[in-house]
């Protein structure tokens, strides 16, 4: 044997096993710095549960401090009560250690578990040291936007109807009331999510409010009318013989029964929701400036709001040049599909001289001392269409309430303005009911859009919501 | 040298009384259990330094001063999550202190071992063999040995025993057929290792193999044709057994399964990604969700209490350990001890890659322990006896300088 191959071997051994080592560590910085972030965040990591179990999560309250959510210590670990669980579902959502969390659970996580650093560094250090001493880590509270007599009143007015509610400030965009039914219950949700998730015909995890997707029926006639007041001059003075029956080649546009409503101008036809009249502003504006308009209101467009998520509402018609897809389009009935809060939206920006407000359900975040750590201000969205345009659909909303097709919302002493719709649906001779509007419409307080689904008509069932909802909040 | 020595040994005893100070805070009180266990590991490593300087004032005292270094990881690792064995691993630490002073003093020169290379071929697969006879499955391997309350792994002295026996036989391979005929033990032994389920011992026989084959012949040819059949006996070991099949599936995708087959894998693999890169501190993480942390996970623990900079500092200590090993079989004065140096410098360096590597899912895992680290009598015994071993041939090579 070589003793100088021996040795030199060993020499090459040692730089050999050197390069073995540095590829684990480099293994191990690959990890670290590409992977872990994903596997950490992984639902079987028992850490998530036991940090959280640490801290006694947060409250969630109503706008007024009246608590909505809340945790209590047991034995081992915590419980979450929730307070009229299947009214406030989904808006609060849920938290489990199972299912993962929803809502404001889920988007206000870090605060409701004490993580507040985000929201100030010194005043997250200074609350770990004096919570080190007290013994109790409390998670921070979050204040929601919701009115709680409001919401709970809206649930109950769906009765055992399938649908949906949004009630919203249009000069701020707080979310008051949102309802989506059917609901389920948060408390129970690890012995009941499999129920719910199997539940395909109520569907109760769907909030309608938010994720909804109908057609706005002749609620739509609010953008439509805008449409035409900016693009059409001198429609004020403009008339049409409505015959209760809009032809356009093969196809016919009826009115709701079929009811002509003669020599007709576009406030009368707003007030009487003339689908005639409408059809032909329609083909007469033209798919780009319905698409315009529409997109005015954000249709087409991606939403990003901080406390929710809401699905995209869509104008678009798969014939551009379709008379008969253009008059349909024109009274919500094709090629237009929304959810209530955007249509919530469209009554609100109508109450706000034009400007949407962004809408949001968290007004304020608190640490368990009750300091203040973030309050959220109002946002515009958009300016969506002019001052005047919208106060003269606002006169014309007055006057679907005083005299027109949601009579049954007029209340004595406020004046509501609003618009019925009543959308078809596909393959079937029942009707959604939809009401959406505003009030007091001199000084607009609140914005609302209801949907029942398979309720009949907009002028029944969702305007004695509507009314039952703005003399709740007025009271 | 004798100063530098004495400061990293202050060092080190500073670091065990921080982390036990940690130890003994963290539940908000303080305790003093933490600071006794503490030192007994400071006497522990004062009186095994003291015994080599007495007696030995020229051996590389860094072998023992690092082994004991890495063995201060698992026993604060052990106190924090299991204090009835983190006191039963001390225990092991003083029979493993014990053993080394005991070789150091009591064993004949390592070369006088060169002529029973047979026996210790028989002795090998003897001991390996025996589980398959004595043994019981634990873990879903059946490598233990249970007398009584006292169970042994066979696998961590027949490592030692095939080391001895290779150092022995290399230098006579001059071709092929010497190459066959010699290893046949070593393919007995993996072969009984896969029937045992214990594929971590199988591979790192293969890599001691390896690595000493080529140390000692300087044949590359050797080492590709032996790579060529361990590619063909584990491409068809994957078809032939199951649990085989089963640990490479797992180690493709355990998150598939990661409650069922994939769970320890993905509790480890959370663990050390939790730890980020300066770790949550010790006593601040949660290692205790992984099943068997103790043994074949630790490393995983002190990932996510010690972050990525503990663990590469863990890593680095090994490293300089097996780089002193390889030093000690420079300066060793025969080639069967260089041989033996360099086997057991290829244990440790195949053992914690093999360990390491399979907690952090760079190759399949198959449960071995972690040297010095993880919790268990036969690993510590036998890793003290390595060290002891060399620093015999360390002494041996010092001795007429």
């Amino acid at each position: 044997m070589n003793e100088e191959k021996l040795l030199r071997n060993i020499k090459a051994l040692i730089v050999f096993f050197s390069l073995i080592f540095l590829v684990i560590i480099g293994y191990l910085t690959y990890f670290n710095l590409y992977l872990s972030e994903n596997i950490v965040r992984d639902s079987s990591n028992p850490r998530i549960k036991l940090s959280e179990e640490d801290v006694l999560r947060g409250a969630i309250f109503d706008r007024n401090g009246k608590q909505i959510v809340y945790s209590k210590r047991t034995r081992d670990g915590q419980k979450r009560y929730y307070k009229d669980g299947e009214i406030f579902a989904h808006v609060v959502g849920y938290n489990s250690y199972i299912y993962g969390k929803t809502g404001i659970e889920l988007l206000y996580n870090d605060a409701l578990s004490g993580k507040t650093f985000y929201y100030d560094l010194l005043g997250s250090i200074f609350r770990k040291f004096a919570q080190t001493f007290e013994g109790e880590k409390r998670g921070s509270n979050v204040a929601l936007t919701i009115d709680y007599a409001l919401q709970y009143r809206a649930y109950k007015l769906l009765g055992s109807d399938k649908g949906a509610i949004v009630v919203l400030n249009p000069k701020t965009g707080e979310i008051l009331t949102l309802v989506s039914k059917p609901s389920f219950d948060p408390e129970s949700i690890d012995k009941n999510f499999k129920k719910y998730k199997n539940d395909v015909e109520g569907n109760p995890f769907l909030n309608r409010a938010t994720q909804g997707f109908y057609p706005p029926g002749s609620t739509y006639k609010i953008i439509t009318a805008a449409a035409a007041l900016e693009n059409i001059e001198n429609i004020g003075n403009e008339k049409w013989l409505c015959t209760g029956k809009l032809k356009i080649g093969d196809y016919v546009l009826k009115d709701f029964n079929s009811e002509a409503h003669g020599k007709i101008d576009l406030k009368k036809a707003f007030t009487k929701s003339c689908n005639f009249t409408f059809g032909s502003l329609g083909m007469e504006l033209g798919f780009n400036n319905l698409n315009r308009e529409a997109e005015k209101f954000l249709f087409n467009k991606d939403i990003v709001l901080e406390d929710l998520v809401i699905r995209k509402s869509t104008y678009n018609l798969e014939d551009k040049n379709s008379r008969a897809l253009l008059a349909q389009s024109a009274i919500g009935q094709h090629g237009v599909a929304t959810n209530p809060l955007q249509m919530a939206l469209v009554a609100a920006t109508i109450a706000n001289e034009g400007i949407m407000m962004k809408p949001y359900l968290v007004k304020e975040i608190k640490d368990e001392y009750g300091v203040v750590l973030e309050r959220k201000k109002p946002q515009v969205l958009t300016r969506a269409i002019e001052k005047e345009t919208a106060e003269k659909i606002k006169e014309y909303m007055i006057d679907v309430v005083n005299k027109g097709t949601g009579v049954r919302a007029k209340l004595s002493n406020i004046v509501i303005a609003g618009k019925t719709g009543t959308a078809e649906i596909p393959n079937s001779s029942e009707t959604h009911s939809w009401f959406v509007g505003f009030a007091p419409a001199n000084n607009p307080q609140i914005a609302f859009a209801i949907i029942v689904e398979k309720g009949g008509t907009g002028g029944k069932r969702a305007a004695e919501i509507a009314r039952e909802l703005v003399s709740e909040y007025f009271k | 040298m004798v100063n530098l020595e004495k400061s990293i040994l202050k060092n080190i005893y500073l670091i065990i009384i921080l982390l036990f100070l940690i130890l003994s805070l963290h539940r908000g009180t303080f305790e003093i259990a933490p600071f006794i266990y503490g030192a007994f590991s400071i006497i522990l490593i004062f009186y095994g330094h003291f015994i080599i300087k007495r007696f030995y004032p020229n051996v590389d005292k860094y072998l023992f001063i690092i082994s004991a270094f890495i063995v201060q990881f698992g026993l604060v690792m052990l106190y924090r999550l299991d204090l009835q064995r983190a006191v039963r691993q001390m225990a092991w630490f003083a029979v493993g202190v014990t053993v080394f002073i005991f070789v150091l003093l009591l064993f004949p020169n390592i070369k006088r071992l060169e002529k029973y290379s047979l026996t210790f071929a028989l002795l090998t697969i003897i001991i390996l063999t025996l589980p398959l006879f004595l043994g019981r499955e634990i873990k879903g391997s059946k490598n233990w040995i249970q007398i009584g309350s006292f169970s042994f792994q066979p696998s961590e002295l027949g490592k030692l025993f095939i080391i001895f026996y290779l150092s022995g036989v290399i230098k006579k391979i001059n071709d092929y057929k010497d190459v066959l005929r010699y290893s046949i033990p070593v393919v007995l032994s993996i072969i009984i290792f896969v029937l045992e389920k214990d594929l971590g011992s199988a591979l790192m026989f293969f890599g001691i193999f390896m690595t000493m084959l080529y140390i000692g012949t300087s044949r590359i040819s050797y080492i590709l044709s032996g790579l060529g059949l361990f590619g063909i006996g584990g491409f068809l070991s994957y078809f032939m057994f199951d649990h085989v099949k089963r640990r490479v599936n797992i180690w493709l995708d355990p998150w598939k399964d990661k409650y069922g087959a994939g769970y320890q894998i993905c509790q480890s693999l959370i663990a050390i990604a939790s730890g980020g890169l300066f770790g949550t501190g010790l006593a601040g993480g949660h290692p205790e969700v992984i099943p068997e942390v103790h043994t074949d996970f630790i490393f995983s623990a002190i990932s996510e209490e010690f972050g990525l900079l503990g663990a590469i500092a863990l890593l680095i200590l090994y490293l300089l350990l097996i780089y002193r090993m390889l030093r000690t079989a420079l300066y060793a004065k025969d080639d069967f001890s260089r041989l033996v140096a360099v086997g057991i410098a290829s244990m440790f360096a195949f053992q914690v890659f093999v360990i390491v590597g399979g907690v952090t899912k760079m190759i399949p895992l198959t449960g071995i322990t972690l040297p010095f680290v993880s919790y268990g009598g036969s690993s510590m015994t036998i890793s003290f006896l390595s060290i002891g071993i060399l620093q015999k041939i360390s002494e041996v090579g010092n001795s007429d300088e």
